[in-house]
């Protein structure tokens, strides 16, 4: 059995695979940081012009995050068929905003952010309230994949975690820093192929030595819980799931981003695509973890319940692709986080708050500085380990459910009212954090949802605006 | 995606009064399913990017 204080992966090993991997990120970045027109459509959005198979790989590898592999089949080895199905719904936030993205495609061909959007069809106040939300988020989230890439390089591969932490933040901050998103959508086409290549690879290894027919028997017979389509906890986390999704998918700039980044034929079919193509990976982590019950592996720590069942069933060679996997994922979303906060930061504060006439070029300067203040700030937020990970995004989550429907309601109902949805903003928040201090984090974004939905809806209906859709293409 | 994960996790679930055990067909069918969705999804995008490589399509 796997000695839970000793590394999966020998440490030379592991060194190459980093050098070798962040070299070649880097390397990557810089080629595609020199194609392009060089102006700050350019270095923000690579563009505007991306096809769909680089749009559909990008929205892939930015929803792979650390946790996908990691928590996932957590879920799946302690909820079983519902933790693997629930997660696998968190595909939906993808499907569902893919109208959406058509539609801001067409109304906003000049916008850059979400925030454009929040500004231009709800005013100033609205905006500050919904860039609070949204940094909060970021913020949050980046500390997390901070913090889990330092604790899992410890874990896979004995690095220390602060070395482990900011050799991570540190390749993904370098390679966004010079190549701007053409660099993060390049290297997220590289990274979403090798991410589903090796899953697929361990499955495919995994089954040939333990048959689907095998787990299903050892699990009915030893686990039965795991394969209960009525347990009452996985059906709560299937909801949870694909209410936080949509919450996530819905207000973030990294969505609308690609969006903005896409032409214009491909935007919705990459959404549907991605979705699709990500929802198979909570499956397929989900069933390797199930054959770690199976087999009855000791599992000391149960998110690591991935790289434990791989480097048992495929030895070192299983725990060198595990570490591919996890890197590429943690990479690829700090990339994309990285890339779309500075978006928004230097659009939205910098070019329509501190400095209305702000050049092109200062722009795009601007975006420069916010990627590496950011991936410095990282680097301090997650310096010290916090057990409050799991805390964090939930408390997060009771911030961007209160952003779901101003937003969805905003795009199609020209009567949603301005005040209603900065009020719906920030009731569905405080709610959502009063449930979270008071009831329990879990009901948070559930609670900051719903609220945010009366509120606004009722608000609009009782004093209707007559929004001229003509505003929102404007920048 | 970062999807918080309930404190309940750190333990087995409790057996619920009901049960309504998935199918052996089924889970096999899930399983492979998404083994086999995932190697179509990886094939597709690299076929798509094939094609829009080809016709100078890919940025």
């Amino acid at each position: 059995m796997t000695d839970a204080a000793a590394p999966l992966l020998n440490p030379g090993t592991a060194w190459f695979l980093l050098v070798a991997f962040s070299g070649l990120w880097i390397a990557l970045g810089l080629w595609w940081g020199r194609r392009g027109a060089g102006d700050a459509d350019d270095y923000l959005l690579a563009g505007r012009n991306i096809g769909l198979a680089l749009s559909t790989a990008t929205l892939m590898a930015s929803w792979v995050t650390g946790n996908t592999t990691l928590a996932a089949p957590e879920v799946g080895y302690t909820l079983g068929l519902w933790g693997m199905l629930g997660y696998s719904l968190a595909g939906l936030g993808l499907f569902l905003f893919a109208p959406l993205a058509v539609r801001i495609k067409r109304l906003m061909p000049r916008a850059r952010t979400s925030g454009d959007f929040v500004r231009l069809r709800y005013g100033r106040l609205c905006w500050g309230i919904f860039l609070v939300i949204t940094m909060a988020y970021t913020l949050g989230f980046l500390i997390t994949q901070g913090m889990g890439a330092g604790l899992v390089l410890q874990a896979l591969s004995g690095f220390d975690y602060r070395l482990g932490m900011v050799a991570v933040i540190a390749v993904s901050t370098t390679y966004t820093l010079v190549g701007g998103m053409r660099a993060v959508v390049g290297t997220d086409f590289i990274q979403s192929l090798l991410i589903m290549a090796l899953l697929a690879l361990v499955a495919v290894l995994g089954y040939s030595r333990f048959s689907v027919d095998a787990v299903y028997t050892a699990l009915a017979s030893d686990h039965p819980s795991r394969l209960n389509l009525l347990l009452p906890t996985g059906l709560l986390f299937a909801w949870n799931t694909g209410l936080f999704s949509m919450g996530e998918v819905f207000h973030n700039n990294i969505w609308w981003s690609r969006v903005f980044a896409s032409r214009s034929s491909v935007v919705f079919r990459s959404f549907v695509l991605g979705g699709l193509a990500w929802t198979a990976v909570p499956i397929v982590t989900g069933a390797i973890a199930l054959m770690a019950l199976a087999q009855q592996l000791e599992i000391p720590q149960v998110n690591m319940v991935f790289p434990i069942v791989t480097a048992q069933l495929l030895g070192s060679g299983g725990a060198a692709v595990v570490f591919v996997i996890i890197f590429a994922s943690l990479t690829s979303t700090l990339d994309s986080l990285l890339a779309a906060s500075a978006d928004l930061i230097a659009e939205d504060v910098v070019a329509h708050w501190l400095l209305p006439k702000a050049t092109d070029a200062q722009i795009r300067q601007a975006a420069r500085l916010v990627v590496v203040g950011l991936g410095l700030l990282t680097i301090a937020l997650s310096w010290q380990y916090l057990t409050s990970m799991y805390q964090l995004l939930l408390f997060t989550g009771a911030l961007v459910a209160s952003t779901i429907w101003p937003i969805a309601m905003g795009l199609y109902w020209p009567q949603a009212n301005r005040h209603g949805a900065s009020a719906a903003m920030v009731a569905g928040s405080i709610t959502g954090l009063l449930t979270y201090w008071l009831i329990a984090p879990y009901c948070a974004a559930l609670v900051s949802a719903a609220v945010s939905a009366v509120v606004m809806g009722l608000s609009s209906h009782m004093r209707p605006e007559r929004f001229d859709w003509r505003l929102l293409a404007e920048r | 995606m970062p999807i918080p994960l309930p404190p309940w996790f750190a333990s087995t679930p409790a057996q619920p009064p009901s049960q309504w055990l998935l199918p052996a067909p089924l889970f096999r069918l899930l399983l492979l399913g998404g083994l086999v969705g995932l190697v179509l999804a990886t094939l597709v995008i690299v076929a798509i990017w094939l094609v829009e490589w080809r016709r100078g399509q890919v940025w």
